[in-house]
C-alpha cells in the first residue's frame, strides 16, 4: 500500500505539519495577539472576575494552546520517521 | 548577438552536396539541430522524389519493429529506455538492419505459428485424454440398456416428435443392446443443451445422448477457457452416423473415436498420457525460447528505434533538395542563425570526413526576400517564460520580445494575486525538489502529461514561489495570520479603568464591544510607521478589509499603468529596430502623450494623495485641509476632468477669519473655517483645472495624430513612387490600398485608446484575485485550524494533530496553492498577453524548427507531442 508516491506525500505532510505545529506552538507559548481568538472561550464566572485573575487564565489558555501544539508536532516527529524508514526501504530494494 | 531581447539573424543558405557524402553531412546537422530545411520539390509527389525506395525500406523496417513491439507488449515485457547517444547508421548498413529484423521477425512469426500448433494438438490430446477416462461410465451396460430402451420406442412411435401425414411405418424393434452403435467427442457446455435437442428433433428421436463435464483444464496455455463435457451418441444402424458427424461438425464437437474393447482403451490412454507430457514440455521448451527472443529484442527495440528514426529522416530529408543535372550533386536550401554559420560548416566537414569523400560540400549565403523564421537561443531556464510568451503567437523576425521581462514580471504578477508567504513555501520547496533532482527526473523520461507541464515550468514555479513570499511578506499574510517581527506602532491609548469597565458592561449585556484606534493618539509617530508591509495590526481590526481593498486597487492602478506604458516604451525599439520615423513621431508620441495626460497623472494623484493626505488636518500646497473626510476623490477627480466642471479652488472658505463656523487646531493654533460642500470633490493643488484643461486638450489631439497621420504619409510616398514597408509580416502583398491601410491603422488606434481604459480596469484583477485568496486561507484557517485550537484541554492536541494532517494540509495543497495557484496564473498569463503585450507585440511569425534529431527521439519517446 505504501508505494514511494504515497509514502513521499505523507513524508512531506510530516514534515510541514512539524515545523508548522513547533512554529504555531512557539506563538502560541509567546502569547501572539492575533492568536487571541484562536483560544478557547473563557467560562461565564471568569468573565466577571478581576482583571488580574484573567490575565492568569489567558494565560494558561496560551501555554495549553502551545503545549497541544507541541504534542501534534512530536506526533508528525515519530510519523515522519517512520515513513522515512519505510522510504529507505523502497530505496534499498 | 546571442541574447534573447530579439530574434537571432538568420540567413538563407545554399548548400551543395556531393552524393556521396550528402548522407553523412544531413546526419552530422540533424545532430547539430541548427538548419531548417526548405522543401525544394514541393511539386513533387511523395513517389517521384529521389529517395523514395530508401524510405520504403524504413516503412518496412518500422511495420517490422511495430510487429516485435507488439509481441512484446503482448508477453507484458518492459521495454527499457534507451540513453547513450546513438549515432545515425551508414547506408550501407541499412542492409544489415533489414537482414536482423528480417531474421527476428521470421523467427517470431514461425514460433508463433509452431505454438499454435503445438498447442492445438495438446488440446486435442487432452480432450482424447478425458474422452477416455469418462468413456467407461458412459459405456456401462445400464447407460446401454437405457439407450436401447430409448431407441426402441422411438422406432415404435411410441415416442419423439409427432409427426403428421406420415406412413406409419414402423422400424423393426432393437432386439439387443449390442447392435447399438456410438460416437464420443467433446463440446463446448454451453452448447451442450442445443446440440441435444437438435439431435433429438433431426433423428426423431432415434438418437440418445449423455453428458459428462470435464473437470480438468484442457487448454493450459491459453488465456481463455471455456467448460467442455464429453458427450456419447447412441444409435441404430450405420445410416445415422454420417448425418450424426453432420451435426457434430455444424455444432464444432469434435468426434474422438475409442474402441470398445476395454484393454485397448486402457492402452490407449497410457500412450495418450506419455504423449501429453510430452507435448507440453515441448510447449514449455517453445515458450522459453519465444521469452528469450523477446527479452534480447525488448533490450535493443529502442535503439533499433532511434537508429530507424534518424535513417529516416535523413532520406526524408534529402528529398527535400534539388539533384543537380549531372546527377552527382544535391542542392539544398535552409535558413540558418548567423551566429552558427561557423558550427554548421564545422558540421559539414565533419560530414565530409566521415563519408570518406574527397569533394566538400559548399554552402553559400544568399541574399532573399523570403520572411525568416524566428530563433531564440534558450535554456532551461528561459525556455519556460518563452513558452508562454509562444502560447500567445511567435515573435515576427527581429521584433522585441516579451520573454526577458516576462522572467521578472509573470511570476511578480502572480504573486501580487497570490500573496501568501506560507503557501508560498510550500511552493518554493516544491519546485526547489524538481529542480534539484532534475537530473534524474530528466533520465527516468516519465511521460505522464500532467508532471510533464509542471516539470517543464519547474523554473517558473520557482519563481513563482519566491515572488509569493515577497508578497506575502509585503502583505504581511501566513495562512492569513500576520506577523510582528518589527514591532507595530500602533499602542493602546486607553486606560486600565475604562476597558475595565467596558468588560464588565460586555459581560453583563453578553455582547462584543468595538474600539476604534484613532490615529493621533494611538500611532506612535516617533516610533515610525511598520518598516516593512501592512503593519500587522490589521490582522486584528474588523476595519481590515477597508484599508486593503483601496490600497490593492491602487496598487493594482500603478502597477497596469507601469506595465502599459513599459510596453510603450518596447514599441519605441520596435519602431527603432524598424527605422520607422513616421511610426516614432507620429504614433508612439501620440500614445505617450494620451497614456501620460490620463493614466500616468491618475498615478501621480494617487502617490500624492499616499504621501500628503493624512486624518490630521494640516496646510497641504498652501490651502487648509480638516481632515479625512476631505480626502480627495481621485476617480470621481478624474471624470470631473473629462466633463471639465467647474470646482471650488480650496477644501474650505473663510479661513482664519471670525465668519468661520468651526474650528481646528493646526500646528498648536486655533484655525476656523467654513467647510465647502463637497470638499472631497473640489480641487487640492494650485492651478489644478488649468493643468487638467491643458492635459485633457493634449490626450484629445493625440488620438487624431496617431489615427491619421501614418496613412497620409504612407499614401503620400506611394504617390512619388518611394518605397512602402508595410510592415505586415510574412503576410506582406505587394499592392497599396490606401483604404486598407485607413481600416487598419483605424483599428489600431482604436484598440489603444480604448484599450488604455479597459486594460487599466482590467488590473484591478490583481486586487480582486488577491481579496479571494486572502479570504479563502481566512476561512480555512478559521473553519478548519480554529476549531482544533479552542478545544482546549489535553483533548486538544489529538484535534490538532488529525486535523491539520487530514484536512488543513490537504485542502491548502489542493484548494489555495494547486487551485487558487492556477487561477492566478491564468489571470497573470492574460495580463501579459493582452494588457502588456497589445502595446508593442505582433506575434506574427514564424518558428524556426531545424532538423533535430533531439527533437525528434523525443517526439518518438511520447515525452513532446
Amino acid at each position: 500500500m505504501f508505494g514511494p508516491m504515497c509514502t513521499g506525500i505523507f513524508l512531506f505532510l510530516a514534515l510541514w505539519g512539524t515545523v508548522f505545529m513547533a512554529i504555531l506552538g512557539g506563538l502560541f507559548y509567546n502569547q501572539s495577539v492575533g492568536l487571541f481568538e484562536d483560544l478557547p472561550k473563557e467560562s461565564k464566572a471568569m468573565e466577571k472576575s478581576l482583571w488580574a485573575d484573567r490575565t492568569t487564565n489567558f494565560n494558561k489558555l496560551y501555554q495549553q494552546n502551545a503545549y497541544n501544539c507541541w504534542i501534534a508536532c512530536g506526533v508528525y516527529i515519530g510519523i515522519a520517521v517512520l515513513l522515512s524508514l519505510r522510504a529507505c526501504c523502497l530505496v534499498k530494494r | 548577438m546571442g541574447s534573447i531581447y530579439r530574434s537571432e539573424h538568420m540567413k538563407l543558405c545554399q548548400i551543395f552536396f556531393q552524393s556521396e557524402s550528402a548522407y553523412q553531412c544531413v546526419a552530422e546537422l540533424g545532430e547539430l539541430g541548427m538548419a531548417q530545411f526548405i522543401d525544394l520539390n514541393e511539386e513533387q509527389n511523395a513517389y517521384t522524389r529521389k529517395f523514395v525506395n530508401e524510405v520504403r525500406r524504413c516503412d518496412e523496417m518500422e511495420r517490422k519493429i511495430n510487429f516485435v513491439e507488439d509481441e512484446i507488449t503482448k508477453d507484458l515485457v518492459p521495454i527499457p529506455d534507451y540513453d547513450e547517444h546513438i549515432p545515425a547508421p551508414q547506408p550501407k548498413h541499412m542492409g544489415e538492419m533489414e537482414a536482423n529484423l528480417e531474421k527476428l521477425e521470421e523467427e517470431l512469426v514461425q514460433i508463433n505459428k509452431n505454438c499454435k500448433v503445438l498447442k492445438n494438438n495438446h488440446v486435442q490430446l487432452l480432450e482424447m485424454k478425458a474422452v477416455l477416462e469418462h468413456v467407461t461410465s458412459l459405456l456401462d451396460p445400464h447407460s446401454k440398456r437405457e439407450a436401447a430402451m430409448s431407441i426402441s420406442e422411438a422406432a415404435r412411435g411410441e415416442a419423439g416428435p409427432i409427426s403428421f401425414g406420415m406412413k406409419d411405418e414402423f422400424d423393426k424393434p432393437v432386439k439387443d443392446e449390442k447392435e447399438l452403435k456410438f460416437v464420443t467427442g467433446v463440446v463446448k457446455r454451453s452448447k451442450a443443451i442445443a446440440f441435444e435437442r437438435f439431435l433429438w428433433r433431426l433423428s426423431r428421436a432415434k438418437v440418445f445422448a449423455k453428458f459428462i463435464q470435464i473437470q480438468e483444464q484442457t487448454e493450459l496455455f491459453s488465456n481463455e477457457f471455456e467448460d467442455k463435457c464429453v458427450f456419447i451418441l447412441f444409435f441404430s444402424g450405420e445410416q445415422l452416423r454420417a448425418k450424426v458427424k453432420k451435426i457434430c461438425d455444424g455444432f464444432q464437437a469434435k468426434c474422438y473415436t475409442v474402441p470398445e474393447n476395454p484393454a485397448e482403451r486402457t492402452k490407449l490412454l497410457l500412450n495418450i498420457k506419455v504423449q501429453t507430457t510430452d507435448m507440453k514440455a515441448v510447449i514449455e521448451k517453445t515458450l522459453d525460447y519465444r521469452s528469450k527472443c523477446i527479452h534480447a529484442a525488448a533490450t535493443n527495440l529502442r535503439k533499433w528505434g532511434i537508429m530507424l528514426l534518424k535513417l529516416k529522416s535523413i532520406f526524408h530529408t534529402l528529398n527535400m533538395f534539388s539533384v543537380d543535372v549531372t546527377q552527382k550533386c544535391l542542392i539544398a536550401e535552409c535558413w540558418v542563425p548567423e551566429a552558427d554559420i561557423g558550427q554548421v560548416k564545422n558540421s559539414l566537414h565533419m560530414g565530409t570526413i566521415h563519408s570518406g569523400s574527397t569533394v566538400p560540400a559548399i554552402l553559400n549565403e544568399m541574399e532573399t526576400d523570403k520572411y525568416p523564421p524566428t530563433y531564440f537561443k534558450l535554456n532551461k531556464f528561459t525556455q519556460g517564460f518563452q513558452n508562454i510568451v509562444d502560447a500567445y503567437g511567435i515573435a515576427n523576425y527581429r521584433e522585441v520580445n516579451p520573454a526577458p521581462w516576462t522572467i521578472i514580471s509573470f511570476p511578480f504578477l502572480f504573486a501580487v494575486m497570490f500573496g501568501d508567504a506560507g503557501h508560498g513555501i510550500i511552493m518554493l520547496i516544491a519546485a526547489s525538489a524538481f529542480v534539484i533532482f532534475e537530473k534524474k527526473l530528466i533520465s527516468m523520461k516519465i511521460k505522464d502529461e500532467i508532471f510533464n507541464t509542471f516539470f517543464g515550468g519547474r523554473y517558473v514555479v520557482l519563481l513563482m514561489g519566491m515572488f509569493a513570499i515577497y508578497t506575502g511578506f509585503i502583505y504581511n499574510d501566513f495562512y492569513s495570520k500576520s506577523v510582528n517581527i518589527f514591532g507595530s506602532s500602533w499602542v493602546n491609548p486607553y486606560n486600565q479603568t475604562l476597558l475595565a469597565n467596558m468588560d464588565a458592561q460586555g459581560a453583563d449585556s453578553n455582547t462584543d464591544l468595538s474600539l476604534t484606534f484613532p490615529p493621533e493618539i494611538a500611532f506612535n509617530h516617533d516610533y515610525g510607521p511598520y518598516p516593512f508591509g501592512v503593519d500587522p495590526v490589521w490582522n486584528l481590526a474588523i476595519n481590515r478589509l477597508n484599508f486593503l481593498n483601496p490600497m490593492k486597487m491602487k496598487t493594482s492602478i500603478l502597477l497596469g499603468i507601469s506595465q502599459m506604458a513599459f510596453g510603450i516604451m518596447l514599441s519605441l525599439m520596435n519602431h527603432i529596430g524598424n527605422r520607422s520615423v513616421v511610426d516614432i513621431v507620429f504614433v508612439f508620441i501620440p500614445q505617450c502623450l494620451f497614456l501620460g495626460c490620463i493614466f500616468v497623472y491618475l498615478c501621480l494623484q494617487v502617490l500624492m494623495k499616499w504621501i500628503f493626505f493624512y486624518v490630521k488636518p494640516a496646510y497641504i500646497f498652501g490651502r487648509l485641509y480638516p481632515g479625512s473626510n476631505c480626502a480627495p476623490s481621485l476617480l470621481i477627480g478624474l471624470i470631473n476632468m473629462f466633463m471639465v466642471k467647474s470646482r471650488d479652488a480650496s477644501f474650505a472658505h473663510d479661513v482664519g477669519t471670525a465668519a468661520g463656523k468651526e474650528w481646528v487646531i493646526v500646528n498648536g493654533q486655533n484655525v476656523t473655517y467654513t467647510i465647502n460642500d463637497q470638499c472631497y470633490l473640489q480641487q487640492w493643488y494650485p492651478n489644478q483645472s488649468l493643468v487638467e484643461l491643458i492635459l485633457l486638450l493634449i490626450a484629445v489631439v493625440s488620438v487624431p495624430v496617431m489615427l491619421l497621420v501614418k496613412p497620409f504619409y504612407i499614401r503620400w510616398r506611394h504617390s512619388r513612387g518611394l518605397h512602402i514597408d508595410l510592415g505586415h509580416g510574412p503576410d506582406e502583398h505587394g499592392e497599396f490600398n490606401f483604404g486598407d491601410i485607413m481600416v487598419h491603422q483605424a483599428i489600431h488606434t482604436i484598440e489603444f485608446v480604448l484599450g488604455c481604459v479597459s486594460h487599466t480596469a482590467s488590473y484591478l484583477r490583481l486586487w480582486a484575485l488577491s481579496l479571494a485568496h486572502a479570504q479563502l486561507s481566512d476561512v480555512l484557517w478559521t473553519m478548519v485550524l480554529r476549531m482544533s485550537l479552542t478545544m482546549g484541554g489535553w483533548g486538544g492536541s489529538a484535534a490538532i494533530t488529525i486535523l491539520f494532517y487530514f484536512i488543513f494540509s490537504i485542502l491548502s495543497v489542493c484548494i489555495l496553492i494547486l487551485m487558487e495557484g492556477l487561477s492566478a496564473f491564468l489571470h497573470a498569463i492574460r495580463l501579459h498577453w493582452v494588457e502588456f503585450q497589445s502595446k508593442f507585440y505582433g506575434g506574427t511569425g514564424i518558428q524556426f524548427e531545424p532538423f533535430c534529431f533531439t527533437k525528434i527521439i523525443r517526439v518518438y519517446e511520447g515525452l513532446d507531442q
